[in-house]
């Protein structure tokens, strides 16, 4: 139809276009709809479901093909078979029973249809009753109404009662038929317990894949779109965390709400306890386990699951890890690749790319222990946790390392804003003790707690001379290749003329400064004629403690890292000044450190000279000889090396000067400084001078005129200049630097630095053609007929064939005595020996290469023209070539599957992700780089920047694996804490525990002592009853068995873990048990393979199958059959001082030798009382008389001994700060004295009485110092003595004394304490009539009460009489002299 | 009073026990008799403190190895070398404590004892038994291990594991025995004139040594062995053990001043016959 007056439009056109676009709307409507439905995460989520009902079903299969649970079947069937013979067999009963209860149960409701009609009528009766009373109607209507009810109500009875007849009957009925079915409802039931597991699992397959054909339409259809908006199977999880932000940019902050389970969905799924119901693969190789996002959560007794610390519906996933948690999408979640191997793998496989949108992407698996930081704050307790160990290493080790090599002294870390804890708090402690104390009293701040981790060099010039400390700055690692001191100098910017003109002068002027303004030490020297002896000092080095925390190539090392923890001693006689000085300064240092440095954490070791004439020995000056391996008297000690100073150009100086000052003087003034020596004042006067320039500024301001004052001072301020700019006295502390603040970027947030505001400036070229460990040059290996061209005997070695191209070839320096000549590597120039190692071929030189830490200097031999050079080089390749190379080999597979190949793969992958980080402007890439070759972000910026603007950040000599530690702390320094119900940071026992774990690292506690025993795990054959051998407990006091099980609880030992091994007759299976021992004897090599047998005395009591093995038990069992030893925490140092005791037969056995060692602290808390212990660790008297050394006074503020106090007891879980004693109490001597009276009437004398004469007695006097009376010895060297015990009663909690005189060795194995009073034995019977237990109690009340009767009873000595001597004359009345009168016997027991 | 009755129990034990040593052996060491005899032993041969034998023991066939006869072993540990006496650790009434007790008697260095040119002290034993020898059952007779003036007596003891070793102590001074096992747990109890009574549950791979830390010059060795196979040699360094399974056998040496001298000295046992050695230590292995 044509457009018309009535239509604009041909209709029929119309229709057509409104049909196209009907259709057309219709499709994009079913194509949106589709686009909805088909979401990413369904796929997940459908493949997840299928691994559950996967796993349900073969956990069905597992439990069927169980043969125990076969047979339970089997039997139950047979049973149920029975039942249902039983009842066939009485099918005529049965139908006869069914039928009565059926008419029963048919009559009985029959009738209550009838009883509800009569029952609403009398209802209605009465309610016309109750009408007509309040409807006042005249009283004869009134009582026919009342007759009605009662009529109605009567028959209502009737039919009731009639109705509970009916029920009696039918009850009985089905009673009866219940009584004949019970047989086969009970297998019936039976059944369904044994199967349901099966049931519970099949119940959950048929909700996955039911096999119902209804069921499985209805969820097929409940999956379609749309109809999937109402209750679907499938669809998204969320967890919504309101009181964890997210911060967006500053702009707002949203509540949390993580969408990840929606893919992850078995992320916390659990098969029993914490085990992983879907664990993850091991390595790619596995068959077993299950990759993401399909596998459960690592550590689920650590997260996720409700019993954990951190419980999902609380934490969600984004908190920690990063991510957009509203992402459904592999993508939008933000996911971070691991490595440039995974990015590409991914953007393969997931179209993943960088999202540059989203602020917070997740971390990467490298950085994922980053997160923890924010609300861990402490740190410590991820590195070491009592019940769940190392949580988060890495993050730990970074933290550790910041801590050991003092970054804070140039970059703060504030973890407070005002009093509000933000994050880790790592800022140097105020510098002196006012300032300490303001701090303490301002309420608005938080004082820093960090020491500085160099030494002292305000007395510098009493210790070293000049020329060595200029040789030291210039490169510490020359003189003490294990040094923690930063390189400063020949970096990566200064290798270019200005510098190497600049940089010797700035050495040689810092060391001029410092010993300008050295102030003088008082020295303490030893006796006027005393000749130390060397091999004494060797001795007291190794024994007295010195060689826990430094080594000493005179003395072999303890290992572990606590051993490095002071600087290595082996060149000391290098670095002192000559003569008696350098002598007496060491000697002072060893005999009181911090009257050279207050804030040293070398403790005072207690080395006072002791012995009279010819015995008289000082142990500090022996050691200090020892030392400086001095030849002679200390007044003829000669250092090994003499240092020059260096003789400094004065023009450098002053051109040094002239560039300082430019910013602060114009031109001309520093013209005529530098003719004149005339500074000019500012307005202020000298006052106003603020800066380093106060050295050429002489007190009254007139012109130095003087030309050798001038370049003295001038080289003060050079030095002083160089000191402010470098930031030495972050580390050290220096005079006139008292106020110095940091002079680095501070990190406290850098974790979310912006990245624009990162200096980058040339890196990338930088990193394309150097920045990696190589040398510039190709090689190849030597073949026989090289060697034969090049005259080389042997063949060996990698020859320079050709420049790699675009390379620089290194440049190095040739090593020819004190000259050092510049050396360039040319062809046919062969590699032989390259730091230290022989070079065979030439892919061994790419290792060595690839192994060396980038910027260090490499001693390398080459043999050029037939003649040996000794060369230093600084290896330096392509940065890029390496990491491309490592990825090339890594998507290639070329990496060996053995564990050294994985490693290699690792860091070849992880040096190739902060590259790639690095070039995209990444913060990782910038801090590695930064950590690696902290110059080379100067690279081509020397040439356009003032000399005093260079990058001033000095080397440290971490490895790659230390920069990555350190990088997962950094990156975790967000300060942004979350709400204080998350922000852990506790209180009380745990918060105690964590103050006393970062001091016990401070002061190097664990190197002498360990903290934890060592935990053994083998498999324990129950049969085989001589494996443990066992203490009766049947001979012990049960009282004695009751309080170890209160002080000591039993520890299971089961640990529900099997071990298989094999032997004689094929492999065996024992489940694994597991305690804490010592080992005491461990396979020997001499011993032929099935007698290596382990012998282990536990420390710990120990329940294995409900039996309880007290300490001290002995487990012996073949090597096979351990599992593992957990090394023990710390007492590396003890453990290597027993050893060489033992060895040097100084100790007669290891138990003598451990007893002459510092103790192992083990439940050290339930032992001493927190007060003591305060006091003890600031002023550490003399407790044990048998050990070689003696605990030291370490530089310890009140505030730290109380919280190491508090941190054992808090680790212990015993009560603290007080200690009650209750025996002291006049309500227990009450109770005790009446008990005793009433049980001894004849005694004349109270409980306390005869406990003292009981102490006194002939048993403690034989070791221990008691009751005013001394041991009497005539060779104390020998003798094994006791504490004195004096001092038990403030020492000592008084349960653990109890057990301690029940038993020592379930205390102390290796103590020498005898066990005096056991239960089989009757001694002393006129004391508490010879029993036992009442002796020991006595024994500890006596102790407790010690000062209390030393002053009321005073000194008694009760001697028994004995029997007399079987053979000889020997009058027993003279046991009585045995112990000499005190005063008598003065020096004897010395 | 009770003094005197202490005494006559001590007297009536020791006499039992010098019986009983002469009849088992098994208690060897430089002060006992060294043979070593396995016969059953009657009920009625001990003092009444002993508990009664088991049947096993009773039985006579039990007390011999089962497989291919027995042997005897008979010899002598010679010293090779000079050898210069060692001093007392102290002269009489020169003791370094409790000297009234201590000092009644000098104390003799017994780290090397030498008679004749026979080295005391030495353990002879089987370190692993050959493989199809039953064992007779355990001795149930104590062994009696005294202390006298200080000193403890024997110097040095084997026993059986399971066998009580009455730990006694004849001075009128306290003391403490303190074992220092390697397998077995520490014993460690301060002993007076009741005594002490200690077993070792599990046989040990060579002698331990026992001391007393109140008296630290104090020391002397037992060897606990699971089987009878063992001896001590005498004052001059004979000894014999009867009663061996017949066949190749390999016996360790032990001597405190020289620890291990013999890994596995080899002995052919032959059937009813004695075999006589004599072995000589070079005076240079004992190092006391």
């Amino acid at each position: 139809m044509p457009a018309s007056e009535d239509y604009l439009r041909n209709i029929k056109t119309m229709h057509k276009v409104f049909c196209l676009s009907a259709v057309a709307l219709l499709a994009c409507t079913v194509w949106m709809m589709w686009a909805d439905y088909d979401d990413e995460w369904r796929t997940y989520q459908r493949t997840a479901l299928k691994h559950i009902a996967e796993r349900d079903r073969s956990l069905i299969a597992q439990i069927e093909a169980d043969p125990e649970f076969k047979a339970k079947l089997a039997d139950l069937q047979a049973e149920k078979k029975a039942a249902e013979g039983v009842v066939e067999s009485q099918a005529a009963l049965k139908t006869e029973l069914e039928t009565a209860a059926r008419d029963a149960a048919v009559k009985s409701s029959f009738h209550m249809r009838t009883l509800r009609v009569e029952r609403a009528k009398r209802d209605v009766a009465r309610a016309t009753y109750g009408l007509g009373i309040s409807g006042e109607l005249p009283a004869d209507q009134i009582e026919t109404l009342f007759k009605a009810y009662q009529d109605q109500e009567a028959k209502v009875a009737a039919l009731e009662a009639e109705y509970m007849q009916l029920e009696f009957t039918s009850s009985t009925a089905k009673a009866k038929l219940n009584e004949l079915l019970a047989g086969e409802a009970n297998v019936a039931k039976k059944l369904k317990e044994l199967e349901s597991e099966i049931d519970r699992r099949q119940a959950a397959i048929n909700k996955i894949e039911p096999t119902d054909p209804l069921a499985a339409m209805k969820r097929q259809i409940m999956l379609l779109p749309i109809i999937n908006g109402f209750n679907s199977p499938e669809r998204i999880q969320q967890d919504w965390m309101p009181q964890l932000k997210i911060d967006l940019g500053g702009m707002s902050k949203v509540d949390r709400f993580d969408r990840c389970r929606t893919c992850h969905v078995s992320i916390d799924a659990v098969a029993g306890g914490t085990e992983p119901a879907f664990p993850p693969r091991k390595n790619p190789h596995d068959e077993a386990g299950y990759d993401q996002p399909y596998s459960s959560h690592p550590r689920l007794d650590l997260f996720l699951t409700s019993t954990s610390p951190h419980p999902l519906p609380k934490f969600g996933c984004t908190v920690c890890h990063g991510g957009q948690g509203s992402g459904t999408s592999f993508t939008n979640a933000s996911h971070t690749p691991n490595d440039p191997h995974e990015a590409e793998e991914w953007s393969k496989d997931h179209k993943w790319f960088d999202n540059h949108f989203w602020e917070h992407p997740m971390h990467a698996q490298r950085f994922e222990e980053s997160g923890c930081i924010k609300c861990h704050i402490n740190v410590v307790e991820l590195g070491h946790h009592p019940k769940f160990g190392a949580t988060a290493p890495k993050v730990a080790k970074g933290y550790d390392l910041v801590k050991t090599y003092g970054c804070f002294g140039c970059h703060e870390i504030n973890g407070y804003d005002g009093k509000k804890p933000i994050g880790p708090d790592l800022r140097l402690e105020p510098n002196s003790p006012e300032e300490m104390a303001k701090a303490a009293a301002d309420p608005l701040t938080t004082a820093g707690r960090m020491r500085k981790v160099g030494p002292s060099l305000k007395h510098i010039g009493s210790k070293a001379p000049e020329g060595w400390v200029a040789y030291w700055t210039d490169e510490p690692k020359r003189f003490r290749p294990t040094t923690r001191m930063p390189q400063f100098f020949h970096l990566t910017n200064q290798q270019d003329e200005l510098a190497e003109r600049f940089n010797p002068v700035e050495v040689a002027a810092v060391a001029h400064y410092l010993e300008q303004k050295s102030q003088p030490l008082e020295l303490l020297k030893p006796k006027d004629d005393y000749q130390p002896v060397v091999t004494r000092g060797l001795e007291f080095f190794a024994t007295k403690g010195c060689a826990s925390c430094h080594r000493h190539e005179g003395v072999p090392a303890v290992p572990g890292e606590q051993s490095t923890f002071g600087p290595e001693l082996s060149k000391i006689n290098a670095k002192l000044l000559p003569g008696a000085e350098g002598f007496e300064w060491l000697y002072t240092w060893i005999r009181d450190p911090q009257r050279h440095h207050p804030r040293t954490k070398m403790p005072n070791l207690y080395l006072e000279p002791e012995g009279k004439d010819e015995k008289y020995v000082d142990p500090a000056a022996d050691i200090a000889a020892f030392l400086l391996k001095l030849e002679g008297k200390p007044a003829d000690f000669k250092p090994s090396t003499n240092y020059l100073t260096d003789v400094v150009d004065p023009q450098t100086v002053d051109q040094l000067t002239q560039e300082f000052l430019k910013k602060l003087l114009t031109e001309t003034q520093i013209a005529t400084f530098l003719k004149d020596g005339k500074f000019p004042l500012p307005a202020g006067g000298i006052e106003a001078i603020k800066g380093d320039e106060i050295e050429l500024v002489t007190a009254d301001g007139t012109p130095i005129s003087d030309p050798a004052e001038l370049l003295r001072r001038k080289l003060n301020y050079v030095g002083r200049r160089t000191i402010s700019r470098y930031g030495c006295y972050g580390c050290h502390e220096i005079p006139n630097f008292e106020g110095g603040r940091p002079i680095g970027t501070a990190l406290q947030d850098w974790g979310k630095k912006d990245r624009s505001r990162l200096a980058f400036e040339f890196i990338h070229e930088y990193t394309h053609h150097s920045g990696q460990a190589a040398l510039g040059v190709n090689f190849e290996t030597v073949t026989p007929a090289i060697a034969t061209r090049l005259k080389l005997e042997p063949a060996t070695g990698a020859r320079v064939t050709e420049q790699q191209l675009g390379v620089h070839a290194i440049p190095g320096t040739v090593q020819q005595l004190e000259t050092k000549t510049p050396f360039e590597l040319q062809v046919d120039d062969v590699i032989v020996v390259y730091d230290g190692q022989v070079v065979t071929d030439a892919a061994q030189l790419q290792g060595l290469l690839s192994r060396t830490e980038p910027g260090s200097t490499v001693d390398v031999q080459v043999v050029r023209g037939g003649e040996d050079l000794t060369v230093k080089l600084q290896p330096n390749g392509s940065l890029h070539d390496r990491v491309e190379t490592g990825i090339g080999m890594a998507e290639r597979g070329e990496f060996t599957d053995d564990a050294a190949g994985a490693a290699e793969e690792a860091r070849e992958l992880s040096a190739a992700f902060f590259y790639e980080s690095l070039t995209h402007h990444g913060r990782p890439g910038f801090l590695w780089q930064k950590l690696r070759q902290p110059r080379s972000y100067d690279f081509k910026m020397t040439d356009v920047k003032p000399y005093d603007d260079r990058l001033k950040m000095p080397k440290f000599p971490f490895n790659e694996d230390e920069i990555e530690a350190i990088a997962t702390f950094v990156l975790g320094l967000v300060a942004e804490p979350p709400s204080n119900e998350y922000l852990f940071n506790p209180s009380g026992p745990k918060g105690d525990w964590i103050r006393g774990e970062f001091l016990l690292d401070q002061f190097n506690c664990a190197s002498c002592h360990m903290l934890d025993m060592p935990e053994i795990r083998y498999g324990h054959d129950k049969e085989n009853e001589a494996e443990i051998t066992s203490v009766d407990l049947e001979t012990e006091i049960p009282n004695a068995i009751d309080l170890l099980k209160r002080l000591k609880p039993p520890v299971k030992a089961d640990t529900g873990r099997t071990i298989t091994f094999s032997t004689d007759e094929g492999p065996k299976t024992l489940p694994v048990i597991q305690f804490h021992g010592m080992v005491t004897a461990g396979p020997s090599p001499d011993d032929a393979p099935e007698d290596q047998e382990y012998i282990i005395e536990s420390w710990n009591t120990a329940e294995i199958d409900q039996k309880l093995f007290p300490p001290t038990t002995k487990f012996n069992f073949l090597a096979n059959r351990l599992e593992g030893i957990t090394p023990a925490r710390g007492g590396q140092f003890a453990e290597w001082l027993v050893s060489r005791l033992t060895e040097s037969k100084v100790a007669k056995d290891k138990n003598a030798a451990w007893q002459m060692s510092p103790p192992p602290l083990y439940l050290e808390g339930i032992k001493v009382q927190t007060p003591w212990l305060f006091n003890f660790l600031q002023n550490p008297e003399k407790i044990r008389h048998t050990t070689v050394l003696r605990m030291p006074k370490f530089n310890m503020s009140p505030d730290e001994a109380q919280a190491l106090a508090n941190y054992f007891a808090a680790k212990d879980d015993a009560a603290y700060p007080y200690q009650n004693v209750p025996q002291r109490d006049p309500g227990y001597l009450k109770l005790a004295e009446h008990q005793f009276s009433s049980e001894f009437p004849d005694k004349d004398h109270d409980y306390l009485s005869e406990s003292w004469k009981l102490l006194n007695g002939p048993v403690c006097i034989k070791c221990h110092f008691v009751g005013g009376r001394q041991v009497v010895s005539k060779n104390p060297a020998e003798d094994i003595r006791g504490p004195n015990l004096d001092a038990a009663s403030a020492r000592l909690r008084s349960d653990w004394l109890l057990l301690w005189l029940y038993r020592p060795t379930w205390i102390t194995p290796y103590t020498s304490m005898p066990q005096n009073f056991p239960k089989s034995k009757t001694q002393f019977e006129d004391i508490f009539g010879g029993n036992a237990n009442l002796q020991t109690i006595g024994m500890r009340d006596a102790l407790v009460n010690y000062h209390r009767l030393m002053e009321r009873d005073g000194r008694v000595v009760y001697d028994p009489p004995v029997a007399p001597m079987p053979d000889a004359a020997a009058p027993a009345e003279d046991a009585a002299a045995v112990n000499k009168d005190n005063s008598e016997a003065e020096g004897a027991g010395q | 009073m009770k003094s005197q009755s202490n005494n006559s129990s001590l007297t009536m034990t020791l006499a039992a026990c010098g019986l009983w040593i002469t009849l088992s052996g098994c208690g060897g060491g430089a002060t006992a008799a060294t043979t070593v005899t396995f016969r059953p032993s009657r009920p009625d041969s001990l003092a009444a403190e002993t508990v009664a034998p088991t049947e096993a023991t009773a039985d006579g066939a039990a007390g011999e190895p089962t497989t291919g006869g027995v042997g005897t072993l008979k010899g002598r540990i010679v010293l090779g070398g000079t050898y210069n006496p060692l001093p007392p650790l102290y002269a009489k009434s020169a003791a370094p404590k409790d000297n009234d007790v201590c000092g009644m008697e000098a104390a003799p260095n017994q780290a090397v004892v030498v008679n004749d040119g026979g080295l005391a002290n030495v353990f002879i034993y089987l370190d692993k038994l050959p493989k199809g020898i039953q064992v007779p059952a355990a001795v149930s007779e104590p062994v009696v291990f005294d202390q006298k003036y200080c000193i403890f007596k024997p110097h040095a003891l084997v026993m059986r594991t399971g066998q009580t070793v009455k730990v006694l102590n004849s001075d009128p001074v306290l003391h403490n025995t303190h074992t220092k096992p390697e397998r077995n747990n520490e014993f460690n109890q301060s002993v007076n004139q009741t005594g002490a009574e200690l077993v070792y549950s599990r046989p040990e791979k060579k002698p331990l040594a026992v001391v007393c830390d109140i008296h630290p010059w104090m020391v002397a060795y037992h060897l606990p062995l699971d089987h009878p196979f063992a001896t001590v040699s005498g004052e001059d360094g004979t000894f014999e053990i009867a009663n061996l399974p017949s066949g190749k056998l390999e016996f360790k040496l032990w001597h405190e001043a020289g620890k291990e001298l013999e890994k596995a000295y080899k002995v052919d046992i032959k059937p009813g016959e004695t075999t006589t050695v004599e072995i000589t230590v070079p005076a240079a292995k004992l190092n006391p």
